[in-house]
C-alpha cells in the first residue's frame, strides 16, 4: 500500500493542530465528567462529615502548590540563572529553548553597549570594552556564572523583572513564547569613552580610576588595572596561580590603601569646621609626637638629604600653605590639636569603617566596596594620632571611598548616594562638612594646582582643584595618588587616580588624571548646563 | 418506560464519558504516530490494533458493569480509564511500549489490571465490600507474608527488591494494609479519639501499643528492604486516617514529632536518603552527577513551556529512566504546563469522587476504606509530583496510572476497583444510580 508523502514542513503544523485538539478534548471530557459527577445522585445520603470536604481541600491545595512551584521552572525558568546555565551547558535536546534566551544589553549613559548578546545562534555575550570595564560590568557565562552588573541586574537582563509596564509585558511574552525570550536592557551611568580612556591611561600598571558626578553621585568610570577579558573566559582566568597581580580584583572597590597626603584636604575642612586655623612651626628636622618615637618629617627632608643638603623646613605656616605645600609636620600637629575624639567622630561621619553599596541586587550579592580601616584613637596615643592625620599609620581606604570624600567637598559638604544605574533617583547623604569649610578647602586645592605640587594638572580653561598623594607603602615603593575636581567653582567631575607603587603622586597618577580631564572637556562635561 | 429504569439507561452518563475518553486517547495516539510517520512513511493496519483494543476494553467494561447491575459511581470508571489511557500514551511515547513490535505482553498488564478492576468492582458491589472488615487481620498477616517472601527470594534492581520476573509485590501491600487499618480504626475509634486537656490525643496504652506492635511488623520488613518511599507513604496514610477518623488534629502534632525523630534516625541509617536530600537542596552542586536526573527533568519542563511540544515531539530520552518516576517530566515537556494542569485535574476528579463516595457510606469500615484508598492515591501523586518538580526530595514513588511498572499499575487498578465496589453500597430502596435517564423519561 502506498502512503502519501508528507511534506516535512507541514508536520509541525499538523502536530500543533492535533495537540490543540487533544488538549481541548481532554479539557472538555474533564468538564463533562465533573458535570456528570455533580448531577448524578449517589446512593446513600451524605453523612455530614465535613472532614471529607476538608481532606479534599487539603489534597487539592497541596496539588495546586506543587503546580505553582512547577510553574517557576516550566514557565519562568529563564529567571533562574543557574538553571539557564545548566540548560545551555549540558543540553541533550535537539530543541533547546535555553538557546533562545537573549539577555538584555548593558549600556553606558549614552546608550553605547558595554555588554550585549550576539545575535548569532550561540548567544555568546559580547563585551565591546573588553578588559577596560571587566570588573564593574562583570560577566555572564554559562560555566563561570555571573559577576558585576551582570550579576546585580540579572533579573532585568533575564527578562524576569516586573518593575515597569514594558518589563511586565515582556515577562508575559517570555512566559507564553519559548522561542524567543528577551531580557530588558540596563542603562548604567558609566561613560564607555571615559572608562576606556582611563583604562588605557593606566597602561597596564596596577591601579585604579574612579570618576563621579558629585552633583548626583553617578559613577562615570570605575576602572581597575590589570584586568581580564570577559570575552575570553577560561578556567585559567580564575586560577590565582596562573595570574599575576590579581586581575579579577576590583581595586577601586576592594583595594585598601593608605591615603597619604590626599587625606589633608579632609583634615583641613575638619579643622575649619572646628573653627581652627592655627599656625604651626614646621622645622626642617621634623617633630616628634610622643617621646621615643621616630620624628615626623616632611618629604622634602629626604629629597634634600639624598642630594646631600639640609632641608630648612617650611617655618611657620598656616592651613592654606600647609595644604599647598603638603606638610606632614603641619598636619601631624593639627591632628594632635584637634584630639582623638574629634578625629574618631569625623571617621564615623566620613563612613571610613563602612561599605559603600553601589548597587543592591534582588537576586544575588550587591556590588559594594570593602570597609576602610580607621584605628580607634585614644588620648595619649600621640604617634598614632599624628600618623593618621597625614594619611599614614593604620588608616586604610579604597579609591572609591576617596572619590566619595572628594565629592563631599565638591558638593559643598554633601555627597550623594553612589549610583550605577540611570533610573536611580539621586539621594543626598548627611553633610560631612560645612559649606564654607568645603569652599575654602577647594580654594586651597585650586592653589595646589596653580602653584603647589600639581601644577602639571592646570588644564587651560578648566579651573582644576586637586591634591597629590604619595602614600608610604610598607611592602614596597610608594603608592601614587591624585584626586581632583573641576571646575573648582561648581565641580562637574570628581576624579581619583591611584597607581600602586607609582612613586610621587605628581609622577604616575597625575598625568592619567590630566588626560582624562582633557577628554571629559572634549566630551562636553564642562559645558554650562543647558548648553548641550 | 414505566417502573425501574434499566441499568443500561441509568449508566448512560458513564457511557458518554467513556466515548469522550476514547476520543481524547485517539487524538493523543495520532500524535506519536504522525511523528513516526514523518520519519518513516508507512502505516499498517496493526497500528490501529492498540486503539481498537482500548475501545473494546472501555465498552466491555461498561457492558460488564451494566450486566452486573452495578449501580455505583458513574465517573470513576471513565476517569480511571482516561488516566490509564494517558499513562499508556506516555509509555508508548517513551518507548516502553513499542508500537513497531507490538506483542501480547504489552497488552497483558493493562488488560489484566483493567480486568481486576472490573472484577473487584462487581465482586465488592452491593455492600459486599463491608465484609472485608472481617478479613482485616488476615490482610495484615498476608502483607507480612508477602514482604517476608520478597525479603527471602527478592533480587535487587535499582535499589528496590523484586521477585523473579520483575514483579514487585510490595505494591499490593498498600491495599492489604489499608484494609487492616480501616478495620482496626473502626474497632478502636472511640479509644483513639480520647484526648487529655486540649488536643493532645491520649488513647489507652493497650490500644496504642497494640496498633504500634501490629503496624511495626510490616514496617520493620519494609525497613529491611530499604523501601523508604513505601514507609513514608504508608505512615502518611496512617496519620491522615487517624486524624480523619478520630477527628483529633492532635495526631498531626504527634505525627510531626514522629516524622522528625524517625526522619533523623532513618537519615543517619540510610545513606541514599541523605544523598536525595542533598540533591534536593542544591542540585547544581553536582549538576552532571547526582543532580543530573532532576535537572534534566526540570529542563524538560522548561522545554515544554506553556503549550508543550506535542506528544512525540519532545526529547524525553534526555531524562534518565523517564518512564518510571520521572514520567511526569516527560509529560510536562510534550503536553506542556496546560497538559499538566489537565492531568492534575483528572487526578483531582478521581480524588473528589473517591471522597464523595466515602462521605456517603453508611458503614464505617467502608467509609474508612474509601477514604484510605483516596489518601493512598493522592499521597502517591503528591510525593511523586513534588519530587519531580523539586518541591520536595525524591521519594521514588510512582505516579498512579502514569508511571511504568506492572505491580504498581495493577495495584492502582485494584484500588480504584475497590473504590468502585464501595460506591455501590447495595440494597437501596430504589436503584437511583443516576439522573442521566433518557431524555424522554425526564420530560414525561
Amino acid at each position: 500500500m502506498n502512503w502519501p508523502e508528507l511534506n516535512p514542513e507541514q508536520i509541525p503544523a499538523i502536530l500543533r493542530v492535533l495537540h490543540g485538539v487533544f488538549l481541548g478534548l481532554l479539557a472538555w471530557i474533564l468538564f463533562r465528567s465533573w458535570r456528570v459527577g455533580r448531577k448524578t445522585k449517589q446512593p446513600g445520603k451524605k453523612t455530614g462529615h465535613a472532614a471529607y470536604s476538608l481532606t479534599l481541600m487539603v489534597i487539592l491545595g497541596l496539588l495546586a502548590a506543587v503546580f505553582v512551584y512547577q510553574a517557576t521552572w516550566q514557565l519562568t525558568g529563564f529567571a533562574r540563572p543557574q538553571f539557564v546555565s545548566f540548560m545551555q551547558t549540558f543540553n541533550r535536546r535537539p530543541y533547546n529553548p535555553a538557546e533562545n534566551l537573549h539577555l538584555g544589553a548593558i549600556l553606558d549613559r549614552n546608550g553605547l553597549p558595554l555588554a550585549y548578546t550576539a545575535p548569532a545562534a550561540d548567544n555568546r555575550r559580547v563585551y565591546p570594552l573588553g578588559p577596560a570595564a571587566a570588573q564593574v560590568v562583570g560577566y555572564a557565562h554559562p560555566r563561570f556564572g555571573r559577576a558585576g552588573i551582570e550579576s546585580t541586574e540579572q533579573a532585568v537582563l533575564n527578562g524576569s523583572a516586573m518593575s515597569t509596564g514594558d518589563a511586565r509585558k515582556q515577562f508575559g511574552r517570555n512566559v507564553l513564547d519559548r522561542s524567543a525570550i528577551h531580557g530588558g536592557d540596563v542603562r548604567t551611568t558609566l561613560d564607555a569613552r571615559l572608562q576606556q580612556a582611563a583604562f588605557d591611561a593606566l597602561k597596564g600598571r596596577r591601579g585604579s580610576v574612579v570618576m563621579l558626578d558629585p552633583s548626583t553621585g553617578q559613577v562615570l568610570a570605575l576602572v581597575s588595572s590589570p584586568s581580564f577579558d570577559p570575552n575570553d573566559l577560561s578556567p585559567a582566568t580564575f586560577n590565582e596561580r596562573l595570574q599575576h597581580d590579581s586581575p579579577l580584583l576590583n581595586r577601586a572597590l576592594m583595594g585598601l590603601y593608605p591615603p597619604g597626603s590626599i587625606v589633608k584636604p579632609l583634615m583641613a575642612a575638619l579643622a575649619l569646621d572646628q573653627k581652627q586655623s592655627p599656625v604651626f612651626d614646621c622645622p626642617g628636622e621634623g617633630i616628634t609626637a610622643g617621646s621615643g618615637n621616630q620624628p615626623i618629617r616632611d618629604s622634602q627632608y629626604y629629597a634634600y638629604k639624598r642630594q646631600g643638603r639640609v632641608w630648612p623646613g617650611h617655618g611657620r605656616i598656616g592651613l592654606r600653605e600647609a595644604v599647598v605645600k603638603s606638610s606632614n609636620v603641619y598636619f601631624a600637629q593639627l591632628g594632635m590639636l584637634l584630639g582623638p575624639d574629634v578625629l574618631n567622630q569625623a571617621a564615623l561621619e566620613w563612613r571610613i569603617g563602612q561599605r559603600w553599596i553601589l548597587r543592591k541586587s534582588s537576586v544575588g550579592a550587591p556590588l559594594q566596596t570593602v570597609a576602610g580601616n580607621f584605628p580607634a584613637l585614644k588620648s595619649g596615643q600621640l604617634a598614632k594620632i599624628a600618623q593618621v592625620s597625614f594619611g599614614q599609620g593604620e588608616l586604610l581606604v579604597t579609591p572609591f571611598h576617596m572619590a566619595m570624600a572628594m565629592s563631599a567637598l565638591a558638593g559643598k559638604g554633601v555627597c550623594w548616594e553612589p549610583s550605577l544605574l540611570m533610573d536611580e533617583p539621586a539621594r543626598p547623604l548627611n553633610p560631612w562638612f560645612g559649606a564654607d569649610s568645603a569652599n575654602a578647602v577647594i580654594g586651597m586645592m585650586r592653589d595646589v594646582v596653580r602653584s603647589g605640587t600639581a601644577t602639571a594638572a592646570d588644564v587651560p580653561g578648566l579651573s582644576v582643584a586637586g591634591k597629590t598623594g604619595t602614600a608610604q607603602n610598607p611592602s614596597g615603593k610608594d603608592h601614587s595618588w591624585f584626586v581632583c575636581m573641576a571646575p573648582a567653582e561648581q565641580a562637574r567631575i570628581v576624579l581619583v587616580v591611584l597607581v600602586e607603587e607609582g612613586g610621587y603622586g605628581s609622577q604616575a597618577a597625575l598625568p592619567v588624571a590630566v588626560s582624562l580631564l582633557k577628554l571629559a572637556k572634549n566630551l562636553g562635561y564642562f559645558r554650562p548646563a543647558g548648553g548641550g | 418506560m414505566a417502573g425501574k429504569p434499566s441499568t443500561w439507561s441509568l449508566r448512560s452518563g458513564e457511557r458518554r464519558l467513556l466515548i469522550g475518553s476514547f476520543l481524547v486517547i485517539l487524538a493523543g495516539y495520532a500524535m506519536p504516530l504522525l511523528v513516526r510517520y514523518s520519519n518513516a512513511p508507512t502505516l499498517s493496519w496493526t497500528d490501529a490494533l492498540p486503539l481498537a483494543g482500548f475501545a473494546i476494553m472501555l465498552l466491555l467494561g461498561h457492558g460488564l458493569l451494566v450486566a452486573g447491575r452495578f449501580h455505583g459511581d458513574q465517573v470513576l470508571y471513565p476517569v480511571a480509564m482516561l488516566l490509564a489511557g494517558l499513562g499508556w500514551l506516555a509509555q508508548i511515547r517513551l518507548g516502553t511500549i513499542d508500537l513497531n513490535a507490538l506483542s501480547l505482553s504489552a497488552a497483558y498488564l493493562p488488560v489484566s489490571g483493567w480486568g481486576l478492576m472490573i472484577g473487584t468492582a462487581l465482586f465488592l458491589s452491593r455492600g459486599r465490600a463491608a465484609r472485608l472488615e472481617q478479613l482485616s487481620l488476615l490482610c495484615l498477616f498476608l502483607s507480612v507474608a508477602v514482604l517476608g517472601a520478597i525479603l527471602v527470594f527478592g533480587q535487587r534492581f535499582r535499589g528496590a527488591l523484586y521477585l523473579p520476573g520483575g514483579i514487585n509485590p510490595a505494591e499490593i501491600v498498600k491495599l492489604l494494609l489499608i484494609i487492616f487499618l480501616s478495620g482496626f480504626l473502626v474497632t478502636f475509634r472511640k479509644e483513639l479519639g480520647r484526648t487529655v486537656v486540649g488536643v493532645v490525643p491520649a488513647p489507652p496504652w493497650k490500644t496504642l501499643l497494640g496498633l504500634g506492635a501490629l503496624w511495626a511488623l510490616p514496617m520493620g520488613l519494609l525497613v529491611l528492604q530499604r523501601d523508604l518511599g513505601m514507609i513514608l507513604l504508608l505512615n502518611l496514610v496512617l496519620l491522615a486516617l487517624l486524624v480523619l477518623i478520630t477527628g483529633q488534629v492532635g495526631y498531626l502534632l504527634l505525627g510531626l514529632l514522629a516524622t522528625v525523630t524517625l526522619g533523623v534516625a532513618v537519615f543517619s541509617i540510610f545513606p541514599h536518603g541523605q544523598a536525595r536530600f542533598a540533591v534536593w537542596l542544591d542540585p547544581f552542586a553536582d549538576p552532571t552527577g547526582k543532580g543530573w536526573q532532576i535537572l534534566q527533568s526540570l529542563s524538560a519542563m522548561y522545554s515544554g513551556g506553556l503549550w508543550g511540544r506535542g506528544l512525540g515531539a519532545g526529547s524525553p530520552s534526555a531524562i534518565p529512566i523517564a518512564e518510571s518516576d520521572f514520567v511526569y517530566a516527560a509529560w510536562a515537556e510534550e503536553a506542556g504546563f496546560i497538559g499538566c494542569g489537565l492531568l492534575l485535574l483528572a487526578f483531582a476528579l478521581l480524588f473528589s469522587r473517591g471522597l464523595a463516595i466515602a462521605e456517603r457510606e453508611k458503614d464505617p469500615f467502608s467509609r474508612n476504606l474509601a477514604a484510605a484508598i483516596v489518601l493512598v492515591l493522592s499521597f502517591q501523586a503528591l510525593l511523586n509530583l513534588g519530587g519531580v518538580t523539586k518541591a520536595i526530595p525524591m521519594t521514588g514513588i510512582p505516579l498512579p496510572f502514569i508511571s511504568h511498572g506492572g505491580s504498581s499499575l495493577i495495584t492502582t487498578f485494584l484500588l480504584v476497583g475497590t473504590l468502585l465496589g464501595l460506591s455501590d453500597g447495595g440494597k437501596p430502596a430504589r436503584p437511583s444510580g443516576g439522573n442521566r435517564r433518557p431524555r424522554k423519561t425526564r420530560r414525561r
